[in-house]
């Protein structure tokens, strides 16, 4: 029985969305925040000014802190920037526990901990004296302000007690590492070491979107889609292509004005073998749903991602279907 | 460029690449099919194809339904004059008096839920999957549970057929009780409230999340400040995310792999740049399950309630998660999951105030509270507020439409479950349901050599713990005045919780493996038949015949006392 791969989601999107705002020089958390501004919109303001940002040349570190921040006070509004600040800082360190955890740098025991401890310190997050306490300087980032910090320079992500000294509290009960990492490998949880160095991948040109029209039942209409092969990433170094497909005037007044569909192909899935492999990646799916054919205009774009989650552009708009069959 | 919300294409179906057109066929290129088994794991084709799973998931429903039914069934065999006289024969410890009042409730609680308006819609399609049976259009729009002439099932609403279980038959002794036609007008009154107890596990809404980005998205800065953390992976890492909450809570054997048909079920997502943290909105039948817990651990953290419903950070039978669980925590933590406060319907519904029923109010949480966090860092609202929420709209709604009772009997199915009394989607949990659901019948004792006396016999157990629960409910009664007909849900589902858990951990101490099973999971990963295989043998549906024999009493118990409340 032949696998499947890929996927399809039907998903509404309109490639003539509005512009982002116009991103303010140095948006401050709070700003990004005022109810009743949607969620949405308020990430769309937090990656406004992610991007300005990074324009005006700010250090990564601290460009991703602000940004980190931002998106906090989008999740909760009514916080004070302080305690922003403060739960952000856990939600940033329970990531890289699970980096670490991921990597087999610390136990699973070590990795509950931890947690314990960052969740013990979000709660006190919540008091806004600590978290402005917090503000005024945590050096040693235990999450313990430096005012009340009785053991400054404690080790990256080691949990302490209230006054800052590593705990010394027995590490709780867990499961092992082997069966941690079997778990995470039954789910494809799989690092893509090969792109830990890499760059972020070059945007990828959309090439062709071809139909290829229905043969007899129970083969149904399949697309196939060609995209430039990104090159820029080391050897072993997954990508994946994100594929948007947007139909317009549709041909019957039953469907949708406009409808959209995702794609995502894994760079394996190519069935490109000539040479032109060397610079092309070609896809094909089996057409899950209403054929892209009930729709006059067809407009797609493709953009790659790689292996530790660094994200290339979108290409530009394509126009047009090329029937194949 | 961000992406706005207009409408998907029609009926959605799974994407399917497993069969290359023909024009492909014999070509000199790489067929799809034999791309590396591999690939199907971190392929973002996985995750997205589970971002939108479909109620057919759901893995236990029939249990669901049928314990439901039932109850049921035993209520009518007691109102029925031909049942053995041994069902309803007074135990000699039970004074006359009170048994002979409970007799007298179910009998007078039959007529008036039978009357209940069913609350069904009309059926998709007149057509059922079996190509024989049709059903009329207007056979359960309006109609009384007692007027029912199909059994609904548990895909009736979300399906895309007639949705009715054609051949469906009471079971065993039962079939005499409530026999079809030409014999008697079959009453599908339990098997109806069934399919509303199952469908609460198809309340999409009760929970929406997102990803909340917890670094730049990925792009740089992340790995520099942690370049030595072996951070490589994450961002796609996120993606099979899916796949591993489907194996807890839904169809783990396809993951990534089936063509399965999503034409019904799909639940387009608002943006399809939800491949980026900080983007998405996803929702499903495998997220709903997270307010159908109610850990009875002792000394578990209970912050927000007096019991604590799933908190992962301390699930299990003894506070530590398990292998799974702390997978699925690294990998909501890594890709920020969060629950999107604004979308999701749990937290206002299950977030119980104000009930006056000798519960404490639940702990108000605001915007931040619930979605600062991933949701594994998220303490949910217990099950037993669950039922509270449907007893209170059904106490309220001055038609009493019997869908309103489907949050109580699914919570009290819940409170069945070992893992689901002790906060754990690990430990067994999916295989354990998976047997009860496969070996259905055994636990029915419908395979007995002699089934006709096998189940008389469970049936008058089931009645003689309904009698205990009844009197619960009436001791409640007697201690709060003012609520003579009410029922305490809450109570009722924490009170059944307690027994589930108690007896778990005691067979726990017994048997070492059994209910709860560190390895069971992680197992049913790769090998779920091999997993299952703990909880489907002749012992293990022997110890589980308790707690699903209390369960079924609780709902009997409880339909009894809702009959009173209108």
């Amino acid at each position: 029985m032949p696998r499947i791969f890929g996927l399809v989601v039907l998903a509404g999107f309109s490639l003539a969305a509005a512009p982002p705002p116009p991103p303010s020089p140095t948006p401050r958390p709070q700003a990004l925040s005022a109810r009743p501004q949607a969620l949405s919109e308020c990430l769309d303001q937090a990656s406004a000014a992610l991007a300005a940002w990074r324009a005006q040349g700010l250090a990564d570190a601290e460009t991703d802190r602000r940004y980190r921040e931002a998106v906090a006070a989008c999740a909760s509004p009514e916080d004070s920037p302080a305690q922003v600040a403060c739960a952000a800082a856990v939600n940033f360190d329970r990531a890289r526990l699970a980096r670490q955890l991921a990597a087999k740098k610390i136990s699973p025991a070590q990795y509950l901990a931890a947690l314990r401890d960052r969740t013990r310190k979000m709660e006190r997050c919540r008091q806004p004296q600590f978290a402005a306490a917090l503000a005024d300087g945590d050096d040693d980032g235990d999450l313990v302000p430096n005012a009340s910090d009785r053991c400054p320079g404690t080790p990256d992500l080691a949990p302490t007690d209230d006054r800052g000294c590593p705990s010394r509290a027995k590490l709780p009960k867990a499961a092992s590492a082997e069966e941690v990492d079997r778990a995470l490998k039954a789910f494809g949880f799989v690092a893509s070491p090969l792109c830990e160095a890499a760059p972020v991948p070059e945007t990828p040109t959309a090439i062709l979107l071809g139909v290829i029209l229905a043969p007899p039942p129970p083969v149904k209409e399949s697309l196939e889609v060609t995209v430039s092969k990104v090159a820029n990433q080391p050897a072993g170094c997954h990508v994946v292509y994100e594929v948007t497909v947007r139909g317009s005037s549709p041909t019957r007044a039953s469907l949708p004005p406009t409808a959209s569909v995702q794609f995502v192909f894994r760079d394996s899935e190519n069935i490109e073998t000539g040479p032109s492999a060397q610079t092309r990646q070609r896809f094909f799916v089996q057409f899950p749903g209403t054929s892209p054919l009930s729709y006059r205009n067809l407009q797609w774009r493709v953009r790659a991602m790689n292996g530790s989650g660094l994200v290339s552009g979108w290409s530009e708009l394509k126009v047009g279907l090329a029937g194949t069959g | 460029m961000p992406f706005g919300k207009s409408h998907s294409m029609s009926r959605p179906r799974a994407a399917r690449r497993n069969d290359p057109p023909a024009a492909l066929r014999g070509s000199p290129r790489r067929a799809p099919e034999r791309l590396p088994r591999r690939a199907i794991a971190f392929a973002l084709a996985a995750w997205l194809t589970f971002l939108i799973p479909g109620p057919a998931l759901a893995h236990n429903g029939l249990v669901h339904q049928d314990m439901t039914d039932v109850a049921w069934e035993i209520m009518l065999a007691v109102s029925n004059p031909g049942h053995p006289g041994a069902l309803a024969e007074r135990p000699s410890n039970v004074p006359a008096a009170q048994w002979n009042a409970f007799v007298a409730s179910i009998q007078a609680a039959v007529p008036k839920v039978r009357a209940l308006p069913a609350g069904l819609p009309g059926p998709h399609k007149t057509a059922c999957s079996d190509d024989v049976t049709t059903v009329p259009t207007q056979w359960a729009s309006g109609k009384s549970l007692g007027d029912l002439a199909f059994a609904p099932g548990i895909t009736y609403i979300t399906g895309n057929d007639c949705g009715v279980r054609a051949k469906w038959a009471p079971g065993g002794v039962f079939d005499g009780i409530n026999p079809a036609p030409p014999a008697g007008h079959r009453d599908h009154t339990g098997i109806a409230l069934g399919f509303w107890a199952n469908s609460i596990d198809d309340e999409y809404d009760d929970t929406h999340l997102w990803f909340r980005p917890t670094s730049a998205g990925g792009l740089g800065a992340i790995k520099k400040e942690a370049n030595d953390l072996a951070t490589a992976g994450f961002a796609i890492a996120v993606l099979p995310f899916v796949c591993l909450w489907d194996c807890l809570f839904g169809s783990c054997g396809s993951c990534g792999s089936d063509a399965k048909d999503l034409a019904d079920t799909a639940n387009p997502i608002d943006s399809v740049e939800g491949l980026i943290p900080g983007i998405g909105d996803i929702s499903g039948a495998n997220y709903t399950g997270v307010w159908h817990f109610i850990n009875m651990r002792p000394g578990a953290p209970n912050d927000y309630d007096d019991r604590p419903g799933m908190l992962y950070e301390t699930a299990g039978p003894d506070g530590s998660p398990d292998a799974v669980e702390i997978a699925l925590m690294a990998i909501a933590d890594a890709s920020g999951w969060s629950i999107h406060y604004d979308k999701s319907l749990g937290p206002r519904r299950y977030t119980i105030r104000g009930a006056n029923d000798g519960h404490p109010d639940s702990r108000a949480r605001d915007t931040g509270q619930w979605q600062f966090s991933t949701f594994v860092h998220t303490s949910f609202e217990p099950v037993d507020n669950l039922a509270f929420y449907g007893w209170r709209r059904f106490r309220e709604d001055s038609t009493h439409d019997a869908h309103n009772l489907a949050w109580p009997l699914h919570a009290l199915g819940d409170a069945t479950v070992p893992m689901h009394v002790s906060g754990t989607s690990g430990y067994g949990h999916r295989p354990y349901e998976d047997a009860q659901e496969f070996r259905w019948s055994a636990v029915r004792r419908l395979e007995d050599p002699a089934p006709s006396n096998a189940q008389w016999s469970p049936a008058r157990q089931i009645l003689l713990k309904a009698f205990e629960w009844r009197r619960f409910i009436l001791n409640w009664r007697s201690a709060h005045p003012g609520h003579s007909r009410d029922v305490p849900v809450r109570a009722l589902v924490t009170a059944l919780a307690q027994k589930s858990f108690d007896y778990s951990r005691d067979r726990q101490a017994a048997t070492g493996l059994w209910p709860y099973n560190s390895q069971a999971s992680v197992l049913y990963l790769a090998d779920p038949g091999s997993a299952r295989n703990f909880y489907e043998h002749p012992a293990a549906i022997d110890q589980s015949r308790f707690l699903i024999e209390s369960g079924i009493a609780a709902e009997l118990a409880f339909l009894v006392s809702a009959a009173e409340a209108f």
